[in-house]
C-alpha cells in the first residue's frame, strides 16, 4: 500500500507538464524565502527577547495595565 | 510603557497588505475547486471527451492559483507572533484552536486530494478521481470555515464560549461547539464562500465569452458559459440573501460598524438605507448637536425604513446612530462611551489590583479583584456580559478618534461591494436568459460585459473585507482589546523591512500568476494538458 502511494507520487512528479514544473519550482522558492530567509532572519518573536514564560507573562500584564498612547514623533518634538 | 503608533501603523499596513494579497487567491480557489468538480461530474455522467477537456482546462487555471496562493496565509502567523504579540498573548489559546484545525484540515485534505486530482487522471478510476475533486473542494471550503470561526470571535466575542483568566490575562476557550456555532461566524462563512463561487463563475463566464468574441473554441466556450452562468446566478443571489443575514448579525452585535456602513449619525426609528450618497464629514461636537440626519449626506438617495427592516427585521425599529452610541440613549438602553469607559477602567483596575495582591500574597484581595473583574454588568438578550468583556473600553481616551470606525471608507467600501454584488446578479440573469434562448453566441454586448467584469469580483471581495475589518476598528477583539493595544510591546524595526520584502514578493508572485493565467487562457483548452 505504502509503495503504491509512493509510486503514485513519483510517477506524478516524473510526468509533470512544463507548467507543472514551473509551479513546483515557484512553490519551492517561495517556501524557502518564507520559512528560511524571512522567518529566521526577519521575524524574531518576543520569545527571543524575553526569557521564560513568567517573564513573558509579567511583560504582558504590565503592558496591559500600564499602557498609554503617544506618537513617537510627538515625543521627539 | 508607550505604544509607538508608527509601529502600530506599519504593523497594520503590513497585515492589511498580506490579507488583501492572500485574499486574491483564496476565494478563487474556493470557487474554482467546486467549478472543476461540476465540470468533472458532467464529464463522468456523459462520458464525453469535450467535458473532460473542459474540466482539465479549468483545473489548470485552478492549479496555478492554488500553487501561487499556497502558504501566503502563513505570513499572517508570523505577523501574529512578531507584530501582534499582545493580541497573541491575550487570545492565542482561543484563536489558535480553529487556526490549528484549519492547518491540519487544509494540509491533509487538500494535499491528499489535490495530488489525486492533478496526478491521478490516468492512474485512478473515474469515480475515485471525481470523489477526490469533490473532497478537494470540500477541504478548501472547510479551511475557510475555521478561519471565519476565528474571525467571527474577533467580531463578536461571546461569553458563551470563552472566559477571561485574570491570573494569566488570557482568554480561555470554555465551549468548543458554541465557538463553532457562533451565528456571526456561520453567516460570515456562507457569505464568503458564496462570494467565492460568484467570483469563479464570473471568471468562467468571462473567459468563455472572450473565446466567443474571438471566435475561438466555440463549443467549449458555449458549454463553459452555460455552467458558469447557471452556477453564478444561484451563487450571486445566495450572496445577497446571506448578506442580508450577515447585516442583521452586524446590526445586532456591532452597532458602531453598521452605523458607519450606513453613515447613520443620529439614530432613527424606521431608519433608511442610503443607496447612493456622499457622507458629510462631521466632528463629534457637530454630531452631538444634530437632531436628525438631514445634514448627514451631500447627496443622498435614501430608501425609507430599509435599514430597520434589514438590520432589526422590523419596519419601525430604532437603529442607533453614532450620536446615540457615543453619548448614550436612555430610551433604548444604550450605554454612553463614558459609561463603557468607566466599566473598562474598573476592569483594568481589577486586573492590576489582582496582580499587585498576588505579588504580596494577599489571597483575599486577589479574590475580591477577581470577583469584581467577572461581575455581570449587563444582560444582552439573555447573554450575561461580564465587566472583563468591557476591559478594552478602559484604554480609550478620545471617542472622536477611538470609539467608532472612520465612516467614509467603511460607507464606500460597503456600498461599492453591494453595488457590485447586484451587478453580478444582473450579468448572470442577462447571460443565463440569453443562453436559455440559444442566442448567447451572437450576444456580443453581454459577452463584452462578462469580459470586462472578470476583475470586479476581486474588487468586490476586497471591499467586503475592508468594510468588515475597518468597520471593526478600533478593535482587534471587539470590546476586549483595541488594535492600538494589540501590538508587540517592544520596538521591532523589522516590521518596516519585512513590509517592503513582502510587497516585492507579492508583486513578483502576482505577476507570475497573471502571466501563467494569460498564457493558459491564450492557449485555450487544447493546450491545457
Amino acid at each position: 500500500m505504502f509503495n503504491k502511494i509512493l509510486l503514485f507520487y513519483i510517477d506524478g512528479f516524473k510526468n509533470l507538464s512544463s507548467l507543472g514544473k514551473k509551479l513546483w519550482l515557484l512553490i519551492i522558492i517561495k517556501l524557502v524565502v518564507i520559512f528560511v530567509v524571512i522567518k529566521v532572519f526577519f521575524f524574531p518573536t518576543v520569545d527571543t527577547k524575553v526569557n521564560g514564560e513568567k517573564a513573558k507573562q509579567a511583560l504582558y500584564i504590565n503592558y496591559l495595565t500600564k499602557t498609554t498612547t503617544t506618537k513617537k514623533s510627538q515625543k521627539e518634538e | 510603557m508607550h505604544i509607538d503608533l508608527h509601529m502600530l501603523e506599519w504593523a497594520r499596513a503590513q497585515f492589511a497588505m498580506t490579507a488583501i494579497f492572500h485574499f486574491f487567491f483564496v476565494p478563487f480557489t474556493l470557487g474554482m475547486s467546486f467549478m472543476v468538480a461540476f465540470f468533472e461530474t458532467i464529464y463522468v455522467k456523459t462520458g464525453k471527451a469535450e467535458w473532460k477537456s473542459a474540466t482539465q482546462f479549468w483545473q489548470v487555471l485552478f492549479g496555478i492559483n492554488f500553487a501561487i496562493g499556497l502558504s501566503t496565509g502563513i505570513i499572517h502567523e508570523f505577523e501574529f507572533g512578531t507584530n501582534w504579540s499582545t493580541y497573541s498573548w491575550v487570545v492565542g489559546d482561543l484563536f489558535g484552536a480553529p487556526l490549528a484545525i484549519e492547518g491540519v484540515v487544509a494540509f491533509f485534505m487538500e494535499a491528499t486530494f489535490a495530488a489525486i486530482a492533478f496526478f491521478g487522471w490516468k492512474r485512478v478510476s473515474k469515480g475515485v478521481h471525481l470523489t477526490s475533486s469533490w473532497l478537494l473542494a470540500a477541504g478548501s471550503n472547510l479551511s475557510a470555515l475555521w478561519i471565519l470561526i476565528a474571525n467571527g470571535f474577533m467580531q463578536h466575542p461571546s461569553s458563551a464560549f470563552y472566559t477571561f483568566d485574570i491570573d494569566t490575562a488570557r482568554l480561555e476557550l470554555t465551549n468548543f461547539f458554541n465557538l463553532i456555532l457562533q451565528p456571526v461566524a456561520q453567516v460570515k462563512f456562507l457569505h464568503v464562500v458564496t462570494a467565492a463561487y460568484t467570483m469563479a463563475s464570473v471568471f468562467v463566464l468571462g473567459v468563455s465569452s472572450l473565446y466567443l468574441l474571438k471566435g475561438k473554441h466555440i463549443e467549449f466556450a458555449k458549454k463553459s458559459a452555460a455552467v458558469g452562468a447557471a452556477f453564478g446566478l444561484v451563487a450571486s443571489i445566495a450572496v445577497a440573501v446571506i448578506g442580508d443575514d450577515h447585516a442583521y448579525e452586524v446590526a445586532n452585535t456591532q452597532p458602531t460598524k453598521i452605523a458607519a456602513m450606513e453613515g447613520l449619525l443620529v439614530g432613527e426609528k424606521g431608519a433608511p438605507i442610503v443607496a447612493i450618497g456622499i457622507p458629510n464629514h462631521k466632528t463629534l461636537d457637530e454630531i452631538k448637536n444634530m437632531q436628525n440626519n438631514d445634514d448627514s449626506f451631500s447627496l443622498a438617495l435614501p430608501i425609507p425604513h430599509l435599514l430597520s427592516i434589514l438590520g432589526k427585521h422590523s419596519f419601525d425599529a430604532f437603529v442607533p446612530g453614532i450620536k446615540d452610541l457615543v453619548y448614550g440613549n436612555k430610551e433604548y438602553g444604550i450605554w454612553s462611551f463614558d459609561h463603557l469607559k468607566a466599566e473598562g477602567q474598573r476592569a483594568l483596575a481589577d486586573l492590576k489590583a489582582y496582580h499587585e495582591a498576588k505579588a504580596r500574597g494577599d489571597e483575599a484581595a486577589m479574590q475580591a479583584a477577581n470577583a469584581d473583574f467577572h461581575a455581570v454588568v449587563a444582560d444582552v438578550n439573555g447573554v450575561k456580559v461580564q465587566r472583563a468583556a468591557l476591559m478594552g473600553y478602559g484604554y480609550l481616551t478620545d471617542p472622536a478618534k477611538q470609539f467608532f470606525p472612520p465612516i467614509t471608507p467603511v460607507f464606500f467600501s460597503f456600498h461599492l461591494m453591494v453595488a457590485l454584488g447586484f451587478w453580478f446578479i444582473l450579468l448572470f440573469i442577462l447571460a443565463y436568459a440569453s443562453i436559455m434562448k440559444g442566442t448567447y453566441v451572437d450576444n456580443k454586448l453581454v459577452q463584452k460585459l462578462a469580459v470586462y467584469t472578470i476583475p470586479l469580483p476581486w474588487v468586490a471581495t476586497s471591499f467586503g473585507w475592508m468594510s468588515a475589518e475597518i468597520g471593526r476598528q478600533p478593535w482587534t477583539v471587539f470590546g476586549i482589546l483595541p488594535t492600538a493595544h494589540s501590538v508587540t510591546p517592544l520596538d521591532l524595526v523589522n516590521v518596516k523591512a519585512t513590509f517592503f520584502m513582502f510587497l516585492t514578493a507579492f508583486i513578483v508572485l502576482g505577476i507570475a500568476e497573471l502571466k501563467m493565467l494569460f498564457t493558459v487562457v491564450k492557449s485555450g483548452p487544447k493546450g491545457a494538458h
